[in-house]
């Protein structure tokens, strides 16, 4: 017999129990689907983390103020004052260090006209562009002068401008808005990076930290200072540098803790992307073991499967089967199921984790070779766990095959 | 045609040896009609198994066509299956689920015969045992006897050189065995071999030949003086059931 009419053979047993290769199915459709939406959730996730860290800017270093400790309760890191504005000073310009800029943020409510939205306020000074890789779509970042000059200008997010706007493209420089009622002119409007959702470079509002220090917040905090280093070469570098300048400023003595924390964004990327490569492993392979679990259950279906049909293969080997022939038919089945199952998987798994996705607001991604793995791994386990229930057929003995009840 | 010399079948049971066959000889020429008799443990079985190659001797030699079969491996048996016997069982074996054309079709599956020859010749065979408006019913849809007559079909689609009938009107009325009988004489007629293992005496007389089994060895080989002729009662194509 040849392996076209094995198939047909092999679908016409399939196709006369429906609901059983069903629920076969059902264990690897599971399975892949969930190693499949895992996968491609945890890609999405390194991928948008990867994308957000490098937002943040190129060789840069982030100097945070170190924890509190008000009558010995301990603060989280960033809680004391300990940064000011005289340490952007302090911190020198060189071969090694390419800016500093100072960095305090706020939330603050925006109106204009009849649209008003909830923001985060930027304040900082002309560098911030440079070390952020800020572009201008329109009008200009500020100043040192705005700074020194603490000036009410404003430089708005895409995002601001449409909630404020309702137009994306609104002509909005030049225009007076209210931070929390203080009117700020607007210079200057962000190019959209397209980074959503939390801390989304589009949705905020920089603004000189002279003005906000004065007339938002109230009080001279510098929440945390950023460095662009010349290079990746030179982060080691600058951040000696920095320790030693803001020791000094400190007068913090050798051996003492310091106040503050530099945070190196290569080491953070390296730690996130890390922290999500495992997780998405962990997730795959939980994933991975219902696979496994689905491919046990085609093993079970497939050896009732022969056992029920004892007397078929019997007629069947009476009338000239060979064992290949049988070893063929039930193999063929099992790989169907799984094969089919993973099919179905990988649409079900793709769909669950574009839909989550959307769900979460982040971006999946479903790379061909998850899909080519799972697909490749869901024909072997229905070859592995199809072949011994097929040669269990297969070695049947035709007269006590035929004599089963 | 068939001939077997000496043949012997052992089984051992543990420590214990049981001689199912005990020296046979037997010749059955082309186109005769013979019955194999015995009561139950005579050895009719294991005569049915290795006459259809279903089972090899322990001892002997069986020429089936000219060639020894006797020492043939598992595959090999299945082609000689396929090409040279039909079988026909007392409880039919049809396939449940299928539908009698493609049970017809079945032994032309594996002996690799196309798709269109394979439906014309399954049909033609169904028609030759009177179910040719039958032949999309499944085994459940149709009586005993049309299901006896759906596996005679199957049996001898291939034209093979004997067909092999084991007690096939053991679950058939009076009525409808001698319908299937009729069948087998017909088909006779029309030159097959036809070997037909029973224990109902007025079933062996509808044939040619009697050998008596007993006690793994055959006890007489008789021909039959008055052969009956089975009356085709039936039931030709169309008329109700």
């Amino acid at each position: 017999m040849n392996f076209f009419e094995s198939i047909r053979v092999s679908l016409r047993a399939l196709r006369a129990n429906k609901l059983r290769s069903a629920l076969t199915m059902l264990g690897m459709i599971i399975g892949v689907a969930a190693v499949i939406a895992m996968v491609g959730i945890g890609n999405g996730a390194t991928a948008s983390i990867t994308s957000q860290i490098q937002g943040l800017g190129s060789n840069l270093l982030t100097i945070s103020s170190g924890q509190s400790n008000s009558g010995g309760v301990r603060g989280g890191a960033g809680s004391s004052d300990a940064l000011s504005m005289t340490d952007v000073s302090k911190i020198p310009i060189d071969t090694a260090v390419k800016a500093v800029s100072p960095v305090t943020t706020t939330n603050a409510q925006v109106v204009f006209g009849s649209g008003n939205t909830s923001t985060s306020i930027t304040a900082t000074t002309a560098d911030y562009a440079l070390i952020k890789n800020v572009t201008i779509a329109s009008g200009r970042f500020i100043t040192q002068e705005d700074v020194d000059s603490s000036a009410r200008v404003a430089v708005l997010g895409p995002t601001v401008v449409t909630n404020l706007m309702g137009d994306a493209n609104a002509s909005v420089i030049g225009k007076v808005i209210k931070i929390n009622n203080v009117p700020f002119q607007v210079i200057g409007v962000t190019t959209a990076t397209g980074s959503t959702g939390f801390m989304s470079s589009d949705d905020m509002i920089t603004a000189p930290i002279s003005t906000v220090q004065a007339r938002l917040i109230g009080k001279k905090t510098v929440r945390s200072i950023l460095v662009s280093a010349t290079s990746a070469d030179f982060m080691q570098t600058a951040q000696d540098e920095i320790t030693t300048a803001l020791h000094k400023a400190h007068k913090i003595p050798e051996g003492k803790a310091d106040d503050f924390t530099v945070q190196n964004q290569a080491d953070m990327l390296a730690t996130m992307t890390g922290v999500t490569q495992t997780l998405t492993m962990l997730l795959g392979g939980i994933a991975g073991i219902s696979l496994l679990v689905g491919g046990i259950g085609i093993m079970n279906i497939m050896l009732v499967s022969v056992t029920e049909r004892t007397r078929e293969i019997g007629i069947r080997k009476a009338i000239g089967a060979k064992g290949m022939d049988i070893l063929l038919q039930f193999l063929i089945e099992a790989v169907v199921l799984s094969v089919l199952g993973g099919g179905i998987g990988i649409a079900l798994g793709y769909g669950g984790s574009t839909l989550a996705g959307k769900a979460l607001k982040m971006s999946t991604s479903i790379s061909m070779t998850s899909v080519l793995v799972a697909f490749c791994f869901s024909a072997a386990i229905g070859i592995v766990f199809g072949v011994f229930p097929a040669r269990k057929a297969a070695a049947m003995d035709p007269i006590d095959a035929l004599r089963y009840e | 045609m068939i001939d077997l010399k000496g043949i012997k079948k052992i089984y051992a049971n543990g420590d214990i040896q049981v001689a199912a066959l005990n020296g046979v000889d037997l010749h059955v020429g082309a186109s005769e009609f013979v019955s194999i008799m015995g009561p139950s443990g005579s050895g009719k079985s294991s005569m049915m198994n290795i006459l259809g190659c279903l089972d090899t001797p322990t001892e002997g030699e069986y020429y089936l066509d000219g060639t020894d079969v006797a020492k043939a491996s598992g595959d090999d048996l299945s082609v000689i299956r396929n090409r040279k016997i039909g079988f026909v069982f007392q409880g039919f074996n049809l396939l449940a689920r299928t539908t009698a054309v493609e049970n017809v079709e079945l032994p032309m599956l594996y002996a690799g015969i196309g798709g269109k020859e394979r439906r014309a010749r399954a049909i033609a065979a169904l028609e030759s045992v009177g179910l040719g408006g039958r032949i999309h019913h499944r085994p459940k849809e149709l009586s005993g006897g049309q299901q006896q007559r759906v596996a005679i079909a199957r049996a001898l689609v291939t034209k093979p050189s004997i067909i092999l009938a084991d007690e096939p009107t053991g679950n058939l009325d009076s009525r409808s065995s001698e319908e299937v009988m009729a069948i087998f004489q017909r088909l006779h007629a029309s030159g097959n071999t036809i070997i037909i293992v029973t224990h109902e005496p007025d079933i062996a007389e509808f044939t040619q030949r009697i050998v008596r089994f007993r006690d793994g060895h055959i006890e007489g080989d008789e021909v039959v003086q008055n052969q009956r002729l089975a009356q085709a009662l039936v039931l030709e194509e169309g008329e109700a059931k």
